[in-house]
């Protein structure tokens, strides 16, 4: 086996989530589905001057979908939720579930805003592969079969995650927020508080910070958090520190700008599922710390 | 049976992922190019918000704030915000982006676009009975001026005048 093979083979090792973990995550997002589902209903009561579909498949529709195809598109969402939720036929249902979420997301986008939620929407396509209906499910009790899960699956899925943070990392680059004489970050701020439709919490008080050293650091740090990702990737435990940072980033954002990221806790779970003493494997801190495990429970 | 460790050393499961993930590379790598070559962004493809609006004159800021007037026969004026206007149950990211859309000068340029569409006023003037339900709406106003912010302190440096879409109904 070639080097090559032999690191795919430890990466995928490195990735394989436990399995009911896994279950429970599974529950908790069809959970989450039923309990806050992506409303479609309003687009049938807005008029089609307002409707502007982005390129791609949903571009095919040139007026919005009459009220009884969104209905059935709720229903189904809310039917397959309790497939996926019981674990029920789980690789089948979970990528239907994928399925409707972005087909219904992608005619609330239609109203010129792409929201950016494509990874919770693909969320049940990957997992359902990775394994989340191999425990706590329907098919568990029927199949009787040894509950695995697929680390490969993870990683594609990390490196889905990864490029989608590095999409935004590189605009960034390129529209000078490195550039030592612009507040990137600063800015949309105060432009989110003067335009007032959607602030966060900090937002006033963030405002009230004329520290330009702390601004520019804001902005070097966001792209830094977004874009080394696409790097991390590829050795488990600086991806697992990367994705705390990025949460934290999450909250951040929420608290300055309103800007809704929590469902992406079901988006980094799935590298979690592991036994903490194991996430950081690797690197020397955590070799030193498993050693000196080692070293206190030896005679 | 083999253990998932037994079955991922065999030569064919490494060469299929191998193959299988040079392929998923060059898939986001597509994606990323259609992506870039749209001139609007096109949906679905795996990326995350840019904030990536080209710099601004050092130390200000561009806004144009959304502004609408409406006014009624019994003389009532009110001034909505967005959000009121365009119905709470419109989802909340879209609002703002699609006030734009139909409201801004350059969207509606000879004539044409969302305000002159019967089934537009149609549904503006319910919108503005709901906002009033005791007085028949008479007319709208899109008030629409750029104003250059100071960073430091949010404040407007410089405002330009309204440039106004009107609407009678």
């Amino acid at each position: 086996m070639s080097h090559l093979q032999t690191y795919v083979n430890w990466l995928s090792n490195s990735y394989r989530p436990n399995p009911v973990a896994l279950g429970v995550l599974r529950i908790a997002f069809a959970a989450h589905v039923l309990l806050f589902p992506v409303d479609y209903s309003w687009v049938a009561r807005v008029p089609n001057a307002l409707f502007l579909p982005p390129p791609g498949p949903i571009a095919l529709l040139h007026t919005i979908p009459p009220e009884w195809a969104i209905l059935t598109l709720q229903i189904a969402q809310a039917a397959l939720a309790v497939l996926v939720l019981v674990g029920f036929g789980t690789k089948i249902t979970s990528t239907a579930l994928s399925v409707v979420l972005v087909v219904g997301n992608g005619i609330v986008f239609s109203f010129n805003k792409v929201d950016h939620t494509i990874l919770y929407a693909l969320l049940p396509l990957a997992l359902g592969f990775i394994g989340w209906g191999a425990t706590l499910s329907v098919d568990r009790l029927i199949r009787h079969c040894v509950a695995r899960t697929d680390g490969f699956v993870v990683l594609l899925w990390g490196l889905t995650v990864a490029f989608a943070m590095f999409t935004a990392a590189y605009p960034k680059v390129l529209t000078g927020w490195l550039s030592p004489a612009r507040e990137a970050t600063r800015e949309f701020v105060v432009r989110d508080v003067s335009d007032g439709v959607q602030v966060g919490l900090l937002a006033e008080f963030m405002t009230s910070l004329d520290l330009q050293f702390f601004w520019k650091f804001m902005d070097w740090a966001t792209i830094f958090a977004e874009g080394w990702l696409i790097l991390a990737v590829f050795f488990p435990p600086l991806f697992r520190i990367g994705l705390l940072i990025m949460a934290a980033f999450h909250v951040g954002v929420y608290l300055t700008l309103a800007i809704d990221y929590f469902s992406y806790l079901f988006v980094y779970a799935v590298f979690f599922f592991r036994g903490p003493s194991t996430w950081f494997d690797g690197l020397s801190f955590a070799y030193r710390r498993r050693t000196g495990e080692k070293v206190l429970i030896s005679p | 049976m083999q253990s998932p460790d037994e079955v991922a050393q065999r030569p064919n499961t490494a060469n299929r992922r191998l193959v299988a993930l040079a392929v998923f590379i060059l898939f986001l790598g597509a994606q990323l190019a259609w992506s870039l070559l749209s001139d609007r962004e096109p949906y679905p493809v795996v990326k995350m918000p840019a904030f990536a609006l080209q710099a601004e004159t050092e130390g200000t800021v561009l806004s144009r704030p959304q502004l609408t007037t409406i006014t009624y026969e019994d003389g009532t004026v009110i001034t909505p915000a967005v959000r009121e206007l365009m119905g709470e149950d419109f989802r909340y990211s879209a609002v703002g982006p699609s006030y734009d859309y139909a409201f801004r000068p350059e969207n509606n340029a000879g004539g044409k676009g969302a305000l002159s569409d019967p089934e537009m006023i149609s549904w503006l003037s319910s919108r503005a009975q709901v906002l009033n339900e005791k007085s028949e709406v008479v007319s709208m106003e899109f008030c629409w001026k750029d104003t250059r912010l100071d960073i430091a302190t949010g404040q407007p440096v410089s405002t330009q005048p309204c440039e106004i879409m009107r609407l009678d109904f």
